[in-house]
């Protein structure tokens, strides 16, 4: 698998540049857990620019903006994913169930799958830690729900594609047990669109993280990018330091995940035409939506940020 | 009694057009060690005949409204899906008509059979593998040894289709449902992979259901054949019998069809076909469902009554108002 993992990295430059630059994010935060210092501890030296004590210089609050960046893209990270892999993995495996087994179990899971579809996520999200307090268990789940539908529609139809197959009711003629069908000849070739999804589900995750987060929705105690962006609206003259760290993390974490997930499309790409995965027929929905999501939420975020700066 | 005795067995498809009658009254059996050829055209109920006495009929659409398949004294149609399962690879192989397909690209060959022999029998890990080279060995697969670890795709046709016989046998079936097995190859590859299922039938003392479109290929394995059209047997016989004294205009047709090799006019003759098409299994009418396309068709009892399987021989069934020995005795018709 990592030698396989090796070899096509060479041969595709995103996903090796994406899982570069995810590494060295992983590791910020990492550093950001093991050795950074209190990124609370407030001091007396404010809005100082970037020097050789504060790299990043300091905020309104005198808070070393290094330290309050590496702890804010651990929570980023953290949230997302938790969220993607609690998602997909029910999703998945629900996913896989509906659309082998069919029937009413089909249209039940499918109608849950639909429900959760309609509810706009980042409202819901919005209404939910008005309703329970922020919480990231709370944002996780959220994200978890609303990721759910299109993972369990993408896991259904690989399902579906492949229950048909000649060699599916080959392993039934020899006595396969379903659960053996669903995990050895199923799984696998639904695994690599599954595993695209979720890097990009990630992505999103982490835009909405800082996105809710910027909206004042995020843990009291934790260090949140979106928090401090919002706060360095206020000063975006005097300390475009306060800014653009938090800011340029995001958009390197988001891209790396983004990186990885379309070398992984492009693996899948070369195996289907290759002819050494099954082939199938287009999955239901594409990249294209996932794309166009990922531009609705920065949308929504950017309304959000002309409301903020109207009101400030 | 026979190894298998399926009675009056019927498989209904519940469309939204209406109830296809895909096997309607389907009666037959098959002795320890024998090999029986199931002969008809595409879509007269071969396939779904075999599927349902081995529970793979896809249900819903299809549901087995009637009769039974008894194996070796059990009755199959009574089985619960997880009895099915055990019976399924373990008492009856299976082999499929396109060896491209019916092998998990993404699975080793010998993945695929360790599969099969761990879920029936009861073997360690490196016993299935050495289980699964013999197996390779037995189905004459070339450097059997060396191509445990590898994908299907390295495989040509005719080899891969040698990985679906040895999984089907793998288990140690009594019998062996070989579904066109020799359809989807070369010609040269056909034989060997017929001369290699009758060989391994032998051996192992199984019982055989070949089942084919390709009345050549019966002649040549079958011990006794079964014709099949539109959901019911039409005719049924010793292998030799059939051959000789096709009863049922259906048979003789099919006989007809067989392009010939010898006689003076064989560069001019032109390949009988049989006119007109299956009828509409929904609803079919009480009619003789061969009546609409049958040369010999008269009067009311072709179009009124569908005739029953009788013995006119022994040994020899048929169902038609005019099969040939009676043809003759009250005078040829054209």
């Amino acid at each position: 698998m990592i030698a396989r993992l090796d070899r096509s990295a060479r041969s595709n430059p995103r996903l090796l540049v994406g899982l570069v630059l995810l590494a060295a994010v992983a590791l910020a935060a990492l550093a950001g857990a093991l050795v950074a210092s209190d990124p609370f501890r407030t001091s007396e030296t404010v809005l100082r620019g970037p020097s050789v004590h504060h790299p990043f210089g300091t905020d309104n609050l005198g808070r070393d903006v290094l330290d309050r960046v590496l702890h804010g893209v651990g929570t980023s990270l953290k949230v997302s994913l938790l969220a993607v892999v609690a998602g997909t993995v029910v999703a998945t495996v629900l996913g896989l169930v509906s659309g082998y087994a069919g029937g009413a179990i089909d249209d039940l899971l499918l109608k849950l799958a639909e429900l959760f579809q309609v509810i706009p996520g980042f409202l819901l999200a919005l209404v939910a830690a008005a309703a329970f307090g922020a919480s990231l268990l709370l944002l996780v789940i959220i994200l978890a729900v609303i990721f759910f539908p299109r993972t369990f529609r993408l896991a259904r139809g690989e399902a579906i594609g492949l229950r048909e197959r000649e060699f599916i009711h080959a392993a039934r003629a020899a006595g396969a047990r379903p659960v053996r069908i669903l995990t050895r000849h199923i799984l696998p070739g639904a695994l690599t669109i599954v595993l695209v999804n979720a890097s990009f589900q990630a992505g999103t995750a982490v835009l909405i993280e800082t996105g809710l987060s910027f909206l004042g929705v995020s843990e009291r105690d934790t260090v949140s990018l979106g928090a401090m962006l919002f706060d360095a609206q206020s000063y975006l003259e005097q300390a475009w330091w306060m800014s653009l760290f938090p800011g340029a993390l995001v958009a390197v974490t988001i891209v790396s995940v983004n990186l990885v997930g379309d070398g992984l499309q492009g693996l899948r790409d070369v195996r289907a035409a290759g002819g050494v995965g099954p082939e199938r027929p287009a999955p239901e929905s594409g990249q294209g939506a996932a794309t166009l999501e990922r531009l609705a939420v920065a949308s929504s975020l950017g309304d959000s940020t002309k409301t903020q700066k109207g009101e400030a | 009694m026979a190894l298998l005795e399926v009675h009056d067995l019927r498989t209904h498809f519940h469309t939204r057009r209406g109830v296809v009658r895909a096997v309607d009254g389907v009666s037959l059996s098959v002795e320890r060690g024998r090999t029986l050829g199931l002969v008809g055209e595409s879509g007269c109920g071969k396939s779904v005949t075999a599927l349902s006495i081995t529970g793979l009929v896809p249900r819903p659409p299809a549901r087995i409204v009637g009769g039974e398949a008894v194996l070796d004294g059990r009755e199959l149609t009574a089985l619960s899906e997880r009895e099915l399962e055990d019976v399924r690879g373990r008492e009856i192989g299976m082999v499929f008509q396109d060896p491209m397909t019916s092998l998990n690209p993404t699975l080793t060959i010998g993945a695929q059979i360790c599969e099969t022999l761990r879920r029936h029998l009861d073997l360690s890990p490196r016993d299935a593998r050495r289980r699964a080279v013999e197996l390779l060995s037995e189905v004459r697969l070339p450097g059997a040894a060396g191509r445990l670890d590898d994908h299907p795709h390295l495989l040509s046709g005719g080899m891969r289709q040698r990985v679906m016989i040895a999984l089907a046998i793998a288990c140690g079936p009594q019998l062996l449902i070989a579904d066109e097995p020799s359809t989807a190859l070369d010609v040269t590859i056909q034989a060997q992979i017929l001369d290699l299922l009758d060989e391994l039938r032998q051996q192992q003392g199984m019982a055989m259901i070949l089942i084919t479109h390709d009345m050549g290929v019966v002649a040549e394995v079958a011990d006794e054949v079964a014709v099949m059209y539109a959901g019911q047997i039409v005719e049924r016989a010793e292998t030799v019998e059939l051959f000789d004294h096709p009863e049922h205009p259906y048979t003789e047709a099919l006989l007809g069809a067989l392009p010939r090799l010898e006689g003076d006019d064989v560069r001019e003759a032109r390949l009988a076909a049989i006119p007109g098409r299956l009828p509409d299994l929904i609803d079919p009418p009480a009619a003789c469902r061969f009546a609409p396309r049958c040369p010999y068709a008269d009067g009311d009892a072709c179009t009124e009554h569908n005739p029953p399987l009788r013995e006119i021989r022994p040994g020899h069934l048929v169902r038609s108002h005019h099969p040939a020995s009676e043809r003759a005795s009250r005078g040829a018709r054209v």
